[in-house]
C-alpha cells in the first residue's frame, strides 16, 4: 500500500515538475487582422486551462505555455483561431473577420449599436474577406451569393452594376431595389459607381420589420455601407493593382445551313459568296445587299429546295460573334493611406477603374474615385466625422438599339461585314445579301459616338455631442450631388435606309445632348440614449429627418448638320433644333422614436414609431405612420445545451413603405416641343405610399466555440396600396386615359437560412465554409383594378391570385386532349399527333412544308392567354469556401439559382431568318427532318409564346481566387511591407446551365415599371473575367 | 471653467450651424409639378387655350398617321397594301381567311385601337373646352379662328371615331351628351358634321388668317380653311358607309356641296421630322416593309394576277397603259416575306412615289389631294344620276393628266369603275383609312373582314363593360363584318 502511494506521489511529482517545466516556456507574438493591422484586446487562453492574457495596444502578447499546448485566440468580429505551440517561442496570428459572428455589432435599424446576440430583428452583415477576397467591380455586385435572401443579378454592361432585391418583390410599379445608405448618405443614383476596396462592411436589412426605422423609403429593405476609416496606430499605405480581361465564353449556336436551291456551279464561287439558283449576280459580287437596279444588286428570287429542309451549305462561313465580341481589358489601380490617433483619424483613397467590355470598337466604362474620411475628437464631448467620396465617370455606351444583339446572331453566315461602303467607310451598311432589315452591327459599333460623363459627390458630416455617458446627440448633414451629361452624335455621314439607288445614304446626322443635375440633401438630428439600470439595458433614439431632393435636366437636339464633322449644337439650322427640360423636387419630413430594453441579458424587446410626411404623397394623405415591435429570447442564457454557445429566437412585426414617383399624384398632360400630349394622366390627390407589413421569426445558433453559426428566418410580408397606372375610360374623363392609383396587395413568403462553419483551423491550415439558402413566393392577393400587362414585350401579368413575375402569352396546343376541344369543322382527333417538338400537328404533315403548330384558342377562336413561364427562382443558394494552407489561400463562391424562367426573345427573333439552331437539319436523319416553313410557324409572328420560354437554372462559380501572401519572415527581412499578396481571380468562371443564350443571367430593364425582368432581348451579356491582383501594404 | 469651454465650443460652431440652416434646404411638403400644366391652367388660361388651339390639328394628324393607329391594318385589310410583318396589326387583320379582331387587353397590337380611341377623345376634350371658353367670352387674339378650329376639331375627332369604330361617345362644349351612352357611327357622324357645318359657317362669315405653324406649309385665310373643312366633310360623309346599301343612302347632295366648296389644290403638310412626320406613308413604302397588293397591280395590268400565284417567288414586270405604273410604282423581283405566313402577301411592286420623303424627311407629303376631292364630286354626281358630269370630272383629273389613260365614257358602270380605280391607283396611301373605306362601301372587302373596330377592351374594362369584337363571323353580317368581297 505504502509502495503504491509512493509510486503515485512520484508520478504526481513528476507530472507537476513536468507541468511547471512546461509552463516555464514563454510564448510571444503579434495578432493582426486580415489587413495586417494589429488587434488590441484579443483574448488568448491555453486550451483546457485558466491561463490567459490579452494583446496590448500594438497587438502583442506574452503567455506561458508548453510545447504541444493549444492557444485559443478569440476576438469580437473575428473567426476564432487556434495554434499549437511548437518548438519556437513566437506565435504570430492573423485573424479573419467573421461577419456572421454573434459578437458582431450591428447599428442599422436598431435603437443603438447592438451585438448580434441581442438583436430582435434579422440584420445580415458582410465585410472583411467576404468582400475583399475577390473585390467586386462595384458595390452593387459585392453581395452576390453571400447573404441569404439577397438576390443580386448582374447586368453585363460595363458600369451598369447589378439588380438587387431583398427577400421578395414589393412593388407592381417602381423599383424593387433597397434604400442604400453609404456613411449616412442616402445613395440616390445607385451603387454601380461605388468601389469595393473602400468598404469596411455592409449591413443588410432585408425585411420591412427591421427596416421600419427608415419608414416610407424602406419597403424594399435597406443596405447600409460603412467605409474604412483610419485606425489608431502607425500610418498604413495599401496599394492594389488588378489587371485582367473579360470575355464571352459561350457563343450562341445558330443555324449554319439554308433551305434554298443552289446553282449548279455554286462550288466554283465558294469562298466568295453563295450562288443560288435563279439569281443573277453582278460582277465582283461582294455578298452584300443593294437596292434593286443598283449595279451591286442581284436580281431574281431564291427558291426553297423541294424538300424544304434547311440543310444546304453556304458558299462562305463567317463567325460574326467572333467578329463583334472581343476580350475586353479590366484594370483597377487602388491606393489608400490611413492614419489615426486618439485625437482622430484620416483615411484617403484613390481608385482608377477601367472596364472595356466585350463589344468591339466601344471604349467602355472608366471611373476615378477619391475618398477622404476623417474623424476629429475635438474634445472629450465633441466629435466630428466627415466622409467624402468624389467619383468621376466616363462611359462610352454600346449602341442604343435593342435589336443589336439579335442581329449579331441573325446574319446569314455568308454576309460580308467587312466589305467597304461606296464612300470608303468600313463595314458595309447592308451586309446580308438577303435581309433588308439588317444593318451591319460592326458599322453600328464603328459609327456609335455616345458618351456620358458623370460626377458624383457623396458627403456625410456628423457632429456628435456627448452630454453624459448615457446621452448624446448626432447632428448630421449629408448630400449626394450628381452631374450627368450625355452626348449622342450621329454623324453627318451616318448611313440610314432611304429611297436612293443603293438603298441607303447619309442621314446628314443629328446631335443630342442632355444634362442632368441632382442634389439630394438630408439633415438629421438624433438624440441617443444608452444606459444600464440594474439588470436592464436601455437604449433609445429620438430623431428628426429632413430630405430635399431636386433634379433638373434639359436636352437639346439638332437634326441635319450644316457642316460635316462639327459635333456642335451651333451647327444646325435653328428650325432643326429642339429642346426640352425636366424638374422634380421631393421634400420629406420624418420623425421617429425607437427604444429597446434588454433584461437580464436575455429578454429583449424593442419598439419604434415613425411618422413620415412627403411631398410625394397625395394632398389628402400627406402624413403616414410606421411602427415596429420586436422581441428576442436568448435561450442559451437559461438552458445549458452541450456544445451550444448561443441560441436565440426572435420575433418582429413592423411596417415600412414606398413613396410614389414624383409626378404620379399630378395631372399629367405633357408638353413636348410645344405640343400637348394626347396620352394623358389624371391627377390623384388620394395617392398614398404603399405599405409593407412584415412578420418575421428568426433563430440564431452558435456552437462549438463559435466554429458553427446558423441563422434562419421566416418572413411573411404584405405590401398593400400597390401603385398602378390604371386605365380610365377616356370619354368619361375628358380624354384622360390613365391614373396612378393604390390598387392591391402583393404578398411574399420567404424562408432563408445560412450556415457558417470553421471546419479546420490551425497554424498551417484552415477551412471555412459558408452556405446560404433562400426561397420566396410572391403572390398578388388583391387587385382593385383591371388586370394589366407590364414589363418587356408586355410579358408579365398583374392579376389577382397569380404569382407575381409570371409570364403570360400564347401557347401551341401540346396535347391531343386540348386539340379535341378545338377541332376544325369536320376534323377528327385521329388526324393529329404530338410531334418531336412537343406540339400538336396534323399527323400526315409531319416532315412536310404543311406541318404547322396550332395555336390554342377559346370558343371564339381567339388565342388563349395563359401562364407560359415564371421568372421567379424556386430557390437561390450560395456556397463559399476558403481554404488556407500556410500563406496560400483558395477561395470559391458558388451561386445556384434553381428554376426561374427566361423568355429567350433573341432566339425567337432568329427564327424569322431561319437562324435559330433548331432550324438546322444538317446531320439529322431524313425521317426526323422538318422544313423551314414549319419552324417559321413556331416563330408565331414574334408573339409571346410558351415555346420560347426556357429554364434559367444555373450553377455558377461566381468568384474564385488563389492568393499567396508573402511569409512574415520575408516581410521581416524586407523590413518595409506589412503585406504582399498576389491573387489570381476569376469571376463568373464556370456556368452550368441548359439555357441557349449567351448567359442565363438575364435582366432586361423595363421603363414602364422601373424593374428588371428575365427577358433576353437587348441585354448586354454577362461575361467571365480573369485577372491578376497584387496588393501591397506598408 | 469646463462649462465655459463647452459654451465657447458651441459658440464657435454656431455660425456653421447657421450657415447650414441658410443653405437652400426646403421643408414645405407642398411641391408643384412645374413640367405639366394642370387642368386649371389648361381649361381657363386664355393664352394656354390659344396654344392648345394651335396644336389641335397637329394632334389629330399625328394620331391618325401614327403606327399605333388603324391606318396600317386597314390598308392591308383592304388589300391595297400588303405586309406579313405582324407590326401594327398588319398581318393579323389581313390574314386569310379573315378572323375576328382580337379585342383583348393582352393583344400584342391592342394599341392600334387604344391609342387613337383615347387620343381622339382627349383632343375632343381640348376642343370642347376651347369652345366653352369662347362662349364664356375669353379674350383671344383671333376669337373666330379659335372657335372655328375648335369646332373643326370636334368634327374631326367625332367623325374619325365614327369612320373607324362602331360607336361614338358624344360630347361638346355643353358636356357629355346622351347621358354618357354611346351612339352608332351614323348618328355620331351626323353630330360631327353639325359641328363641321358650324365651323364652316363661322369661317365663311368672318375674316382671319391661320398661322402657318397650325398646318405647316399652309398659310390659310378663313376661306381656304373653309375649303379644307368642306373637303373633310366630303371625305367623312362619303366614306362612312359600311356597305353599298348605306352608300346609296348617303346624302350625296351634301357630299357634292362639301366637295364643290372644297380645296382647289393639294393640301400637304410640310414635315419637320420632329413634331410633324408621316409614319403612315413611311412604313407603307419603306424598303423591306409593306408592298402594294396585287389587287391594285392587277387594276393597272389585268394580265398580272390579282392574287399571288402559289409557289412563285418572282413574276415578270407588269405592263400598263397607265403611266403611273412606271412613275409611282417600283417592280421587285424577289420576296422578303416568309412563305408560311401566306404567299398571298407576296407582291411584285412597292409604292415609290414618296421616296423623296423617306430620303429627305423634311419635305411635304399630301394629306388631302385635289384628286380625292374631285372624286367625291364625281361620285356624288354619279350617285345623283349625272353620269356625264361625273365623267367630265374624271377626265379632267389624274386619270388623264397623270395616267395618260383614255377618257372614260359617260357610262355609269365605267365611271364607277374609274372612280374606284383612281382611288386605289392614284391615292392608295394618301391618308389613313381611305383605301379601307373605299373597299368597305363598295362591298369589296374580303369575307370576314371587320367593317369597323370595337371600342378597345382596355377602355371597356374601365367603364366597366364587357368586351366585344367584329370580324370573322363576330357581329352583324354585312354591317360589322364583310359577307363577301372582291374574291
Amino acid at each position: 500500500m505504502k509502495t503504491k502511494l509512493n509510486g503515485l506521489l512520484t508520478l504526481l511529482l513528476a507530472f507537476v515538475v513536468h507541468i511547471s517545466y512546461a509552463q516555464d516556456k514563454t510564448i510571444s507574438g503579434t495578432v493582426t487582422d486580415s489587413d495586417g493591422l494589429p488587434l488590441p484586446g484579443v483574448n488568448i487562453v491555453v486550451q483546457g486551462t485558466t491561463t490567459g492574457t490579452q494583446t496590448d495596444f500594438d497587438g502583442n502578447y506574452v503567455i506561458s505555455a508548453s510545447e504541444g499546448d493549444t492557444l485559443l485566440f478569440t476576438y469580437i468580429g473575428q473567426r476564432p483561431a487556434s495554434r499549437v505551440v511548437g518548438s519556437g517561442n513566437v506565435v504570430n496570428v492573423q485573424m479573419e473577420a467573421d461577419t456572421q459572428a454573434l459578437d458582431e455589432v450591428v447599428v442599422t435599424g436598431v435603437a443603438g449599436a447592438t451585438s448580434r446576440k441581442k438583436l430582435s430583428v434579422t440584420v445580415a452583415k458582410v465585410g472583411g474577406d467576404d468582400i475583399q477576397e475577390v473585390v467586386a467591380t462595384s458595390a452593387a455586385s459585392a453581395l452576390q451569393g453571400k447573404v441569404s435572401g439577397v438576390s443580386v443579378n448582374n447586368l453585363g454592361q460595363p458600369g451598369a452594376g447589378a439588380n438587387i432585391i431583398l427577400r421578395g418583390s414589393t412593388n407592381f410599379y417602381g423599383s424593387q431595389e433597397p434604400l442604400v445608405i453609404l456613411d449616412g448618405v442616402f445613395v440616390e443614383s445607385g451603387l454601380q459607381d461605388i468601389n469595393v476596396d473602400d468598404i469596411e462592411s455592409m449591413e443588410i436589412v432585408k425585411g420591412a420589420s427591421a427596416s421600419s426605422l427608415y419608414g416610407s423609403r424602406a419597403g424594399n429593405g435597406v443596405i447600409v455601407i460603412t467605409t474604412k476609416r483610419g485606425k489608431e496606430g502607425k500610418t498604413e499605405v495599401t496599394l492594389r493593382n488588378e489587371i485582367g480581361f473579360t470575355k464571352l465564353t459561350n457563343f450562341v449556336t445558330t443555324n449554319q445551313s439554308h433551305p434554298y436551291k443552289l446553282a449548279s456551279d455554286w462550288q466554283s464561287f465558294a469562298g466568295q459568296y453563295t450562288k443560288f439558283e435563279g439569281i443573277t449576280y453582278p460582277d465582283n459580287f461582294q455578298s452584300v445587299l443593294a437596292a434593286p437596279g443598283h449595279p451591286m444588286a442581284t436580281s431574281g428570287g431564291r427558291s426553297i429546295d423541294d424538300d424544304g429542309y434547311s440543310d444546304n451549305p453556304y458558299g462562305v462561313y463567317n463567325d460574326f460573334q467572333d467578329l463583334i465580341f472581343r476580350d475586353g481589358l479590366t484594370r483597377t489601380m487602388y491606393g489608400s493611406v490611413s492614419q489615426g490617433s486618439e485625437k482622430g483619424n484620416v483615411f484617403f483613397s484613390f481608385e482608377d477603374f477601367d472596364y472595356e467590355g466585350v463589344l468591339k470598337l466601344i471604349e467602355g466604362y472608366q471611373r476615378n474615385s477619391y475618398r477622404l474620411n476623417a474623424n476629429y475628437q475635438i474634445n472629450d464631448w465633441l466629435k466630428f466625422s466627415a466622409s467624402n467620396l468624389f467619383v468621376n465617370i466616363n462611359d462610352s455606351s454600346p449602341v442604343n438599339n435593342n435589336d443589336f444583339y439579335r442581329i449579331v446572331m441573325r446574319l446569314s453566315p455568308d454576309s460580308n461585314l467587312l466589305a467597304t461602303n461606296p464612300d470608303g467607310q468600313p463595314y458595309y451598311f447592308k451586309p446580308d445579301p438577303w435581309e433588308n432589315e439588317i444593318d451591319n452591327p460592326l458599322y453600328s459599333l464603328y459609327n456609335t459616338d455616345r458618351t456620358s460623363t458623370q460626377q458624383r459627390f457623396l458627403g456625410g458630416y456628423n457632429l456628435n455631442v456627448k452630454f453624459t455617458s448615457w446621452l448624446n446627440a448626432d447632428l448630421e448633414y449629408t448630400f449626394e450631388s450628381d452631374n450627368y451629361r450625355y452626348t449622342n452624335n450621329n454623324k453627318y455621314e451616318s448611313f440610314q435606309d432611304d429611297g436612293s439607288d443603293i438603298g441607303f445614304g447619309y442621314s446628314k446626322g443629328s446631335l443630342y445632348k442632355s444634362s442632368r443635375n441632382s442634389l439630394a440633401q438630408k439633415a438629421q438630428a438624433t438624440l441617443n440614449f444608452a444606459k444600464e439600470v440594474g439588470e436592464f439595458e436601455l437604449k433609445g433614439k429620438l430623431s428628426y429627418l429632413n430630405e430635399d431632393i431636386r433634379t433638373e435636366s434639359f436636352y437639346s437636339q439638332g437634326t441635319d448638320y450644316l457642316y460635316p464633322g462639327i459635333p456642335s449644337l451651333d451647327n444646325f439650322d435653328s428650325d432643326n433644333l429642339i429642346s426640352g427640360s425636366g424638374f422634380s423636387q421631393t421634400i420629406a419630413q420624418n420623425f421617429f422614436a425607437i427604444g429597446g430594453v434588454v433584461f437580464k441579458d436575455r429578454y429583449i424587446v424593442d419598439g419604434l414609431y415613425r411618422r413620415d410626411g412627403s411631398s410625394l404623397f397625395g394632398e389628402n394623405y400627406k402624413w403616414n405612420d410606421y411602427y415596429r415591435v420586436s422581441g428576442a429570447y436568448r435561450l442559451s442564457e437559461d438552458f445549458n445545451i452541450p456544445g451550444v454557445d448561443e441560441f436565440k429566437i426572435n420575433f418582429a412585426m413592423g411596417t415600412a413603405g414606398q413613396r410614389p414617383g414624383f409626378s404620379w399624384q399630378y395631372e399629367q398632360v405633357a408638353i413636348s416641343n410645344g405640343s400637348l400630349s394626347t396620352n394623358r394622366i389624371k391627377g390623384n390627390p388620394n395617392l398614398r405610399p404603399s405599405l409593407t407589413e412584415e412578420m418575421e421569426i428568426g433563430a440564431n445558433l452558435s456552437m462549438f466555440n463559435g466554429r458553427l453559426n446558423f441563422e434562419g428566418a421566416y418572413s411573411k410580408q404584405k405590401t398593400s396600396d400597390q401603385f398602378m397606372l390604371v386605365s380610365l375610360f377616356p370619354p368619361a374623363n375628358e380624354g384622360k386615359n390613365r391614373q396612378w392609383q393604390n390598387v392591391g396587395d402583393l404578398e411574399a413568403d420567404t424562408y432563408e437560412a445560412s450556415l457558417n462553419a470553421t471546419l479546420v483551423s490551425n497554424e498551417n491550415f484552415s477551412w471555412n465554409l459558408g452556405l446560404n439558402f433562400a426561397t420566396t413566393k410572391n403572390v398578388i392577393t388583391k387587385l382593385n383594378a383591371p388586370e394589366q400587362q407590364v414589363g418587356p414585350e408586355d410579358l408579365f401579368l398583374l392579376r389577382e391570385d397569380i404569382e407575381f413575375g409570371t409570364m403570360w402569352g400564347r401557347v401551341f396546343v401540346e396535347d391531343l386532349e386540348t386539340m379535341a376541344q378545338q377541332l376544325p369543322t369536320g376534323g377528327s382527333i385521329g388526324d393529329y399527333a404530338v410531334n418531336s417538338d412537343g406540339v400538336v400537328v396534323l399527323a400526315n404533315t409531319i416532315g412536310t412544308a404543311d406541318e404547322a403548330p396550332i395555336i390554342k384558342v377559346d370558343e371564339n377562336d381567339i388565342p388563349v392567354f395563359e401562364e407560359i413561364g415564371n421568372q421567379n427562382a424556386d430557390f437561390r443558394a450560395g456556397i463559399n469556401s476558403t481554404f488556407r494552407y500556410k500563406n496560400l489561400s483558395l477561395y470559391m463562391l458558388w451561386d445556384w439559382k434553381q428554376g426561374g424562367d427566361v423568355y429567350n426573345k433573341n432566339r425567337q427573333w432568329l427564327t424569322i431568318s431561319n437562324r435559330t439552331d433548331i432550324v438546322d437539319q444538317t446531320g439529322k436523319p431524313d425521317e426526323e427532318k422538318k422544313t423551314t416553313i414549319y419552324y417559321g410557324n413556331l416563330y408565331d409572328t414574334n408573339s409571346n409564346n410558351k415555346f420560347w420560354v426556357e429554364d434559367g437554372t444555373f450553377v455558377k462559380l461566381r468568384e474564385a481566387s488563389i492568393s499567396y501572401r508573402m511569409p512574415q519572415t520575408v516581410l521581416d527581412r524586407l523590413d518595409f511591407f506589412n503585406e504582399i499578396k498576389f491573387s489570381l481571380i476569376g469571376r463568373n468562371l464556370l456556368t452550368f446551365s441548359e439555357y441557349a443564350g449567351w448567359d442565363p443571367e438575364v435582366n432586361a430593364f423595363s421603363s414602364d415599371t422601373s424593374q428588371y425582368f428575365s427577358v433576353d432581348y437587348g441585354v448586354y451579356p454577362v461575361q467571365t473575367s480573369y485577372s491578376l491582383s497584387v496588393q501591397l501594404k506598408f | 471653467m469646463k462649462k465655459l469651454k463647452h459654451i465657447y465650443t458651441l459658440l464657435a460652431f454656431a455660425p456653421f450651424l447657421m450657415i447650414s440652416s441658410c443653405m437652400e434646404f426646403e421643408t414645405d411638403l407642398e411641391v408643384g409639378n412645374q413640367e405639366n400644366p394642370d387642368d386649371e391652367t389648361l381649361n381657363f388660361d386664355a393664352s394656354a387655350i390659344e396654344a392648345t388651339a394651335a396644336g389641335l390639328y397637329q394632334n389629330f394628324y399625328m394620331t391618325t398617321s401614327s403606327t399605333e393607329a388603324l391606318g396600317f391594318a386597314t390598308n392591308t385589310a383592304a388589300d391595297v397594301s400588303t405586309c406579313s410583318w405582324g407590326n401594327f396589326g398588319m398581318r393579323d387583320i389581313s390574314s386569310e381567311p379573315r378572323v375576328a379582331f382580337n379585342n383583348t387587353t393582352s393583344y400584342t397590337y391592342a394599341a392600334i385601337t387604344e391609342d387613337p380611341f383615347s387620343s381622339y377623345y382627349s383632343i375632343l376634350a381640348d376642343a370642347n373646352n376651347i369652345i366653352r371658353q369662347v362662349d364664356a367670352g375669353a379674350e383671344f387674339s383671333q376669337p373666330r379662328l379659335i372657335e372655328t378650329i375648335g369646332k373643326f376639331t370636334q368634327a374631326l375627332t367625332l367623325g374619325y371615331n365614327a369612320l373607324f369604330f362602331d360607336k361614338v361617345w358624344l360630347s361638346d362644349e355643353t358636356g357629355t351628351l346622351n347621358e354618357g351612352e354611346p351612339v352608332g357611327y351614323q348618328e355620331g357622324m351626323a353630330f360631327a358634321l353639325e359641328k363641321l357645318d358650324e365651323a364652316i359657317a363661322i369661317a365663311n362669315s368672318n375674316t382671319f388668317s391661320v398661322p402657318d405653324g397650325w398646318f405647316p406649309g399652309n398659310s390659310m385665310t378663313n376661306a381656304e380653311l373653309a375649303q379644307l373643312m368642306n373637303s373633310y366633310g366630303a371625305r367623312m360623309l362619303a366614306m362612312n358607309s359600311r356597305n353599298s346599301s348605306e352608300k346609296s343612302a348617303t346624302d350625296w347632295n351634301r357630299v357634292l356641296a362639301y366637295a364643290n366648296n372644297g380645296i382647289s389644290s393639294d393640301f400637304e403638310i410640310l414635315h419637320d421630322d420632329t413634331t410633324w412626320y408621316d409614319l403612315f406613308k413611311t412604313y407603307l413604302v419603306y424598303p423591306g416593309w409593306a408592298r402594294i397588293d396585287m389587287y391594285v397591280v392587277n387594276l393597272m395590268d389585268p394580265s398580272t394576277p390579282d392574287y399571288w400565284p402559289a409557289g412563285e417567288v418572282t413574276i415578270p414586270p407588269s405592263t400598263s397603259d397607265d403611266a403611273r405604273l412606271e412613275s409611282d410604282y417600283e417592280y421587285l423581283d424577289s420576296q422578303g416575306f416568309r412563305p408560311e405566313r401566306g404567299e398571298y402577301h407576296y407582291s411584285s411592286y412597292r409604292y415609290s412615289r414618296y421616296d423623296e420623303y423617306i430620303t429627305e424627311w423634311t419635305v411635304p407629303t399630301p394629306e388631302f389631294v385635289l384628286a380625292e376631292n374631285d372624286l367625291y364630286r364625281a361620285e356624288a354626281q354619279l350617285q345623283l344620276g349625272n353620269v356625264g358630269a361625273a365623267a367630265d370630272i374624271i377626265n379632267a383629273g389624274t386619270r388623264v393628266t397623270r395616267g395618260n389613260l383614255a377618257p372614260v365614257a359617260a357610262d355609269a358602270a365605267a365611271v364607277a369603275d374609274a372612280i374606284h380605280y383612281e382611288r386605289l391607283v392614284e391615292m392608295p396611301l394618301v391618308s389613313s383609312g381611305l383605301s379601307f373605306f373605299e373597299m368597305r362601301k363598295e362591298d369589296l372587302l374580303q369575307a370576314g373582314t371587320m367593317l369597323h373596330f370595337p371600342a378597345p377592351a382596355s377602355a371597356l374594362q374601365a367603364i366597366p363593360a364587357d368586351s366585344y369584337t367584329f370580324g370573322g363571323t363576330s357581329g352583324e353580317a354585312g354591317v360589322d363584318y364583310s359577307t363577301g368581297g372582291w374574291r
